[in-house]
């Protein structure tokens, strides 16, 4: 028993061309909102608004899935395979690898961010002293950063240790 | 006619709530007139409680029974920092719960938070029947965008233990959004800048016509007006330690007072350059002498406090736009949302870092309900074909008069038992406060629900005679919008429709501004006879608008959409000197509902609600509102216009504030549904067991951007029970997380191999069973009454 919905691709739901602009995306996205958004539903039987809730959230999930280049081309290449959907874990990967330019740390305070930025890349160089000098200045602009702090123990320990 | 769903701002300081009648949106006031109602709940040794104004009067006397600002703690853990800070700061008393929520004593007796929401959602509820005359059940309640799961869903528990039907929960800057852009037609970018009591939110949308999207959100739940007010107070202490020796943080009660004259010494110096207040018998030094405190504080102190606080906004502003992808320059508006937006410094910062004057033209207080009563009219169940004329009198349920009259009478008694114990200058009522007179025209009787049948019989039959629905005159009695000219209805009504299509005039002007909305080119201005009651303390206004009394203060051509006089925030946003707020652009003369545009208009940058008017325009706005009235008049004793269907309010398209991630075997928080996806959104997961035969799977979920369990926000964990016994890691599980448009979480799970959906079962950390809340319901619906 296959359902419909997953022998489309992100593409045909959507009513888009394969190398539509974010821009027509967007739109696309709009209309088939509008058809498909649970709040259209409200008062319709049951059954009507939860198909039509799965629905919106395979055509969300494509929305987002097309929006970001990573993740659309990584898309286009599993087509070419045959796969409609591109799983969670994969997303979940590209999104980490953009996010990993400031280590995947959360840090408020946009003047404490390079400098952690620098600091990372300083670790990976192994130039210990300069990660430590650049955590120290992040944590000038954000104190109480409990992973900041935590990184600057370790980074100490570790110049210690030398 | 089917009862209205409420859109109820339930703020952390006060609460408003709104409804969509027909074409207008009214924000519902109590019986003095007021708009904001305090979101304070006391409980009196005699054993009433109460909400409200009356409420916050008794923080200066009765500060441990006097619970307040309690949205600063719903939704959080017992052992975090907000309550551990909570506690040192309020003078109430907190301890844990048994799902390590958070329980607050009064009187012996404990209430969970959403107990102590549910009481201010009731009082809320109150005031909306009264003024409207029919039993509410449904309604919207708006939350920061920035809220996560437990927050959400304790507010929504909150509204069904006051016995409402909570259709959505919606994110505050989303539903200010709404309320500016209904009815634009424009396509604009813009951020909502939404900085209340005690939160922060940014968020960004995109308004296409008839989608609004949200492209990114942020906010910092632990920023807010109150914030301020802590580091004025202690300033006031550190003065008066200076001087007597004693530390007013000592006690309780000398606290809450000097709180609350620091919110007020705050409110005004948005006015004034300086205040100087007094606070007498603040505390007794030896010998009963009675210490008072006398404070004179500048603007530029208060902003040297609270300028690094503010800067903190800014910083939740960077982290929105890097995820949005644009720059601050490259918005088309800025918004203005809550009370502590009035602050001047605020409003400079904002205009410095988006590089234009932000948009306040609808109040701030008052945006988010107007907001949330049109989504509410957005997801109203449509009334059935039958109509609403055998709806009437079912709907309302007899009240025994005997039982309202006695609530009455002790109302009124407590409210003077209060007045008598109120200290004689008390620190936060400015010295020019004066008690709104109540509007004149809202006789005693109408306070009673059951008085309102006769009025809807006599609705009955001009229905059956004419045909039609409702009046527009009577208070609050519009039809269902959406049910309008599609249900059956008496011949002739055709007619009836082309005869009483008015030409679109300007809405008729209100003195005391912001309460109605026309929307819709089509829109039909609410014509002022004597039922309906003014929702603005108006002092001896005569029923019937004066012609001559149009738009206040003409707005010079081009000058930036801002309020001519910030307003004093203690008392009830009064009579504003300027054009009413929210009404939209002079219509352009022609029937058809869509979205209009813009017509001939002063090119000025703001575009948004506010009518430009030239002073030549003025005569001929006199005449037309004349002639209007008179077209009224007639309608009156005529056939009546069908109910004007109002411009469909548009499709919301929000996003989920937080990544929503599981507890991994090797120790990390692995997102499954990513920050700022747009909602409803479902992610599916797969798990499998870790032992033979095992019957249960815990997944514990987390809520935060860091890879760190401990960085991340637990949520508690989902159980999947009835599994089919197999060998370790045999059976595969696929789960799939679901977030609602509400927010909220939901979650499936089948047998990856057998297709079998498997039992699951949500444990939130302060998560309240739906036994619990049927008890706390009857509960408090037993207090209420008593």
């Amino acid at each position: 028993m296959t359902d419909r919905l997953d022998q489309l691709d992100y593409y045909t739901l959507l009513r888009v061309e394969s190398n539509a602009t974010a821009d027509v995306i967007r739109d696309a996205f709009h209309v088939f909102a509008l058809k498909f958004h649970p709040d259209r539903f409200s008062g319709a039987p049951e059954e009507k608004a939860q198909r039509a809730a799965q629905i919106f959230r395979r055509g969300a999930e494509g929305y987002r899935i097309l929006l970001n280049p990573a993740t659309r081309n990584k898309y286009d290449k599993g087509m070419r395979e045959g796969r409609l959907r591109l799983t969670a874990e994969d997303e979940r990967r590209e999104e980490l690898k953009k996010r990993s330019i400031s280590g995947g740390v959360s840090v408020r305070s946009h003047k404490a961010r390079p400098f952690v930025t620098k600091a990372q890349q300083a670790v990976k160089k192994g130039d210990l002293k300069g990660a430590r000098l650049n955590l120290k200045l992040a944590l000038m602009h954000e104190p109480g950063n409990a992973l900041l702090e935590a990184r600057l123990a370790d980074v100490e320990k570790k110049l210690q240790k030398k | 006619m089917a009862s209205p769903v409420l859109g109820i701002d339930l703020g952390t300081t006060n609460s408003v709530v709104c409804v969509a009648e027909g074409t207008n949106l009214r924000v519902l006031s109590d019986t003095e007139g007021h708009q904001l109602i305090p979101s304070v709940v006391s409980f009196h040794p005699a054993g009433d409680i109460l909400v409200g104004r009356g409420a916050r009067e008794r923080r200066l006397l009765d500060a441990k029974n006097t619970v307040y600002s309690i949205k600063r703690l719903i939704g959080r853990p017992f052992k975090g920092p907000e309550v551990r800070r909570a506690q040192q700061r309020f003078p109430f008393e907190l301890c844990e719960g048994p799902t390590q929520g958070v329980l607050v004593k009064a009187r012996g007796e404990t209430y969970t938070l959403p107990e102590i929401s549910a009481f201010v959602l009731r009082e809320v509820r109150r005031i909306a029947e009264e003024q409207i005359g029919a039993f509410c059940t449904q309604a919207v309640i708006t939350v920061p965008a920035n809220f996560n799961e437990l927050q959400r869903s304790a507010t929504k528990a909150a509204g069904r233990v006051a016995g409402l039907e909570v259709l959505r929960i919606l994110n505050e800057p989303t539903a200010a959004a709404l309320a500016y852009g209904y009815g634009k037609g424009s396509r604009e970018r813009i951020a909502v800048f939404d900085l209340g009591g005690g939160t922060f939110d940014l968020t960004i949308l995109e308004l296409a016509g008839d989608v609004f999207e949200v492209l990114a959100t942020a906010g910092d739940t632990f920023l807010g007006g109150d914030d301020i007010d802590v580091l004025v107070a202690d300033k006031m202490s550190d003065a008066f330690l200076e001087h007597h020796r004693f530390d007013p943080r000592s006690d309780a009660q000398a606290y809450e007072r000097l709180r609350a004259a620091a919110e007020w010494a705050k409110c005004q110096l948005s006015d004034e350059d300086e205040v100087q207040l007094r606070v007498e018998e603040l505390a007794y030094g030896d010998g009963g002498v009675s210490l008072d405190l006398s404070f004179g504080f500048g603007r530029g102190a208060l902003e040297e406090l609270a300028r690094p606080l503010i800067a903190r906004a800014f910083d939740v502003c960077e982290d929105a736009m890097r995820v949005a992808g644009i720059r601050p320059t490259q918005l088309d508006n800025v918004v203005l949302v809550g009370g502590s937006t009035r602050i001047p410094m605020v409003r400079q910062m904002v205009a410095e870092y988006f590089g234009k004057e932000p948009l306040a033209t609808i109040d701030p207080d008052l945006v988010v309900a107007r907001g949330a009563a049109l989504q509410a009219a957005a997801l109203a169940p449509k009334s059935d074909a039958s109509g609403p004329k055998r709806l009437g009198r079912v709907m309302l349920k007899k009240v025994p008069a005997k039982s309202l009259a006695k609530a009455k009478k002790r109302r009124a008694a407590v409210a003077e038992e209060i007045q008598a114990a109120r200290p004689k200058q008390p620190a936060f009522q400015p010295a020019r406060a004066q008690k709104p007179p109540p509007p004149p025209t809202w006789s005693d009787d109408r306070e009673l629900p059951t008085r309102v049948a006769p009025s809807l019989a006599d609705q009955e039959d001009d229905e059956t005679l004419i045909g039609a629905s409702v009046t527009v005159a009577r208070p609050g009695l519009s039809p269902d919008p959406t049910s309008g000219p599609t249900a059956a209805r008496g011949k002739g009504y055709d007619e009836l429709v082309r005869e009483s299509v008015l030409p679109p005039a300007p809405p008729p002007p209100k003195p005391a501004g912001g309460s109605t909305l026309g929307f819709g080119s089509r829109g039909l201005p609410v014509p002022d006879f004597e039922d309906v009651p003014n929702t603005k303390p108006v002092p001896h206004q005569p029923p019937r608008r004066e012609p001559s009394k149009i738009v206040a203060a003409p707005i010079p051509v081009g000058a930036p959409a801002r309020p001519s006089a910030p307003q004093a925030p203690p008392q009830p946003p009064s009579a504003p000197p300027q054009a009413p707020p929210g009404l939209p652009p002079v219509r352009p003369q022609r029937p058809a509902p869509s979205p209009p545009a813009q017509p001939a208009r002063p090119p000025v940058a703001q575009t948004l609600a506010m009518p430009q008017v030239q002073p030549a325009q003025q005569a001929q706005m006199q005449a037309q509102q004349a002639q209007m009235q008179a077209q009224m008049q007639a309608q009156m004793q005529a056939p009546q216009a069908p109910p004007i269907q109002p411009v469909r309010p548009p499709l919301l398209l929000d996003v989920t504030p937080h990544t929503l991630g599981v507890e991994t075997v090797a120790g990390y928080c692995e997102g499954v549904i990513s920050r700022n996806a747009a909602i409803p959104v479902e992610s599916t997961r797969i798990f499998s067991t870790g032992a033979d035969n095992q019957e249960t799977v815990a997944v514990v979920i987390y809520q935060g951007e860091s890879r760190r369990l401990d960085e991340n926000q637990p949520l508690g964990e989902i159980q999947l029970s009835g599994l089919r016994p197999a060998a370790r890691g045999g059976v595969k599980i696929e789960v799939s997380f679901q977030m609602d448009a509400n927010g909220t979480l939901g979650v499936r799970a089948r047998d990856g191999e057998t297709g079998q959906e498997q039992t699951v079962r949500i444990n939130l950390v302060g998560g309240i069973d739906d036994d619990e809340i049927r008890r706390m319901q009857e509960r408090q619906a037993r207090m209420m009454d008593a």
